[in-house]
């Protein structure tokens, strides 16, 4: 029987500095610190140059650190590393084939290596939906099928643990879809699963932990909820027929309030709810909707990064981050 | 490990590039043989026994394609990144670099032998057509044999040399520039400017090893075929040294 590791993945104060060509340097990752609890999936989130992917090169032995220590399935490496690479599955940034050999034959020769038949490739490439393509050369899938047959590849170790870096890149909705739905599927089955992404909403949904990085720092790291309760001060949304009348009610009864996507967002707890419907009401104004304003991991990680980088909410590509809301509206004359 | 080279020997058959170079070498020795017999005529007609003098000369071609196939083999790796995908399932570099050292050395040693003894096979058929094959013995078979297997080891030489270059370079283009650069610009140089070190230079061991003994290749040397091609190696285990050396600590982004 396999010994339990209780941290699968652990990082102490990583460092790796890139040296310019023409003098100075750049840090990608700065010290980070990172624990990974077997089981479950772990978003590893951040902005586009944060050192996610730096640190997965780290993890896997194709970056050397500056300093500091990765552990891996309780290995270090990269010294370790060939003791347990058969028992991870990785995609790091666009997965890499020989473009002009077929996917089944990249699967082949990559299987090889740990003596894997053509009966796992054929049912992981029905996995992911490239069996009907499978015979066809990597140079002709597009971005989307390059990505499905990463994933192919990182599945056909069936590995204890899968490293996926921005596995939705390149995947139109329903391609997300089903990474999503993989991504839990896998953790179901008792794997550990660490998902490094920039679209907050997909992580959101499958991870039950999640780490944010910013400039190569961990700036916050735990459980989802926890995350999430650590961002916005408790709030409510309102929406009113006349919304500038309702704020100015509200800022006179002492209420923080602020306009956001034509709604108020007040700043108060749900316990004290009744106390906008009091105020209002007192003023003749009737509400049409009022709602606890949720955190989403969008806005946590912005409060935590401060709007560094290109983050996504949804989709597949980079967008930049949503216009913030404008400031608190002006008390009653 | 023999899963490493089992691998690396399917991906070098497997290449297109090593594919289209055996048709070409299949083709254009099909072309020599029927051109050899077309122009074959008295009082000196094509004579088989002659062909083994012949291939040391032709060799240097199969080189050309060796350092090709050297190069463009990890050149390719880099520049697809499929190495990066390797390390995923072998990260240690070292077996990684020895497989793939093992699969060219042997594959491209097979390949130059079987493609050159293709070439005499048509030059063969060609004397039997429009020429004479007196003289064709056990002899002239151990030296056909012997000069083959020259042609194959300086093939292989080459083709690690050149796959060295590829991992320091990390592309094919750049491996091929430095390989061709060095043979044809900076040893023309040194032949010309600096005489005394041409028993160092890559161009002269291989012809002496090619033909089997110094026929005037670097007057005034000693050197024989055995101590040319023993320098020869020295070189390509140079190369593969540097290469595993500078693959080991490089990261790989």
């Amino acid at each position: 029987m396999e010994r339990r590791i209780s941290a699968i993945i652990e990082v102490e104060g990583l460092r790796k500095e890139y040296r310019r060509l023409r003098g100075g340097r750049t840090i990608a990752v700065d010290g980070l610190d990172l624990s990974v609890p077997e089981g479950g999936v772990f978003g590893f989130l951040g902005p586009n140059g944060a050192g996610k992917t730096t640190t997965i090169r780290c993890l896997l032995g194709l970056v050397r650190p500056s300093s500091g220590r990765c552990r891996i399935l309780g290995v270090d490496t990269p010294s370790g590393l060939a003791g347990v690479i058969g028992r991870i599955g990785s995609i790091v940034e666009t997965p890499t084939f020989f473009p002009r050999f077929t996917g089944r034959r990249n699967l082949d020769l990559l299987g090889r290596v740990e003596g894997i038949g053509s009966a796992a490739i054929e049912a992981t490439l029905d996995r992911v939906g490239l069996a009907d393509r499978a015979d066809t050369t990597v140079k002709t899938y597009s971005l989307g099928m390059k990505q499905r047959l990463g994933i192919a590849a990182a599945l056909l170790k069936d590995p204890a643990l899968l490293i996926l870096d921005e596995p939705a890149n390149g995947l139109d909705p329903a391609g997300i879809r089903e990474v999503r739905e993989l991504t839990r599927r896998l953790a179901a089955e008792g794997r550990t699963v660490f998902v490094s992404s920039h679209i907050l909403t997909e992580v959101q949904q499958v991870a039950d932990r999640v780490a944010i990085l910013s400039r190569g720092r961990c700036v916050a790291a735990g459980p989802v909820h926890e995350v999430l309760s650590s961002g916005e001060q408790e709030a409510m949304l309102v929406r009113a027929d006349d919304l500038a009348a309702a704020a100015a009610a509200l800022q006179a009864a002492g209420i923080p309030t602020e306009a956001r996507d034509g709604h108020l967002r007040v700043q108060i707890d749900g316990a004290e709810a009744s106390r906008v419907t009091h105020v209002l009401a007192d003023r003749g104004i009737y509400l049409s909707e009022l709602r606890p304003d949720e955190a989403d991991l969008e806005s946590v990680f912005l409060a935590l990064t401060e709007g560094e980088g290109d983050i996504a909410g949804g989709g597949s590509t980079p967008e930049p981050p949503p216009i913030p809301g404008p400031p608190t509206m002006p008390g009653p004359p | 490990m023999i899963r490493l080279i089992r691998i690396e020997f399917l991906r070098l058959w497997s290449r297109r590039l090593t594919r289209v170079g055996i048709l070409l070498a299949i083709a254009l020795s099909a072309v020599a043989g029927v051109i050899a017999a077309a122009t074959s005529k008295q009082p000196s007609p094509l004579s088989l026994v002659e062909v083994a003098d012949v291939l040391p000369g032709v060799s240097p071609f199969y080189m050309i394609g060796a350092l090709v196939v050297g190069a463009s083999f990890l050149g390719a790796d880099w520049s697809a990144g499929t190495i990066a995908t390797q390390l995923t399932w072998e990260p240690r570099r070292l077996r990684v670099l020895v497989a793939k050292v093992i699969a060219l050395a042997i594959g491209v040693f097979v390949l130059a032998v079987v493609l050159e003894a293709v070439l005499v096979a048509f030059l063969a058929a060609a004397a039997a057509i429009n020429g004479v094959t007196d003289g064709v013995d056990g002899t002239w078979l151990s030296d056909i044999g012997e000069t083959l297997i020259r042609a194959g080891a300086v093939c292989s030489i080459g083709a690690l040399i050149a796959m060295s270059i590829a991992m320091v370079s990390r592309t094919t283009a750049a491996a091929l520039g430095i390989a061709f650069a060095w043979l044809a610009v900076a040893e023309g140089l040194i032949r010309g400017l600096k005489p005394s070190l041409q028993p160092w230079l890559i161009g002269e061991n291989i012809a002496i090893f090619l033909i089997g003994f110094n026929d005037g290749v670097i007057p005034g040397s000693g050197r024989t075929a055995t101590t040319a091609g023993l320098q020869l190696l020295l070189y390509a285990a140079i190369g593969v040294v540097i290469a595993g050396a500078w693959f080991s600590r490089r990261d790989v982004t």
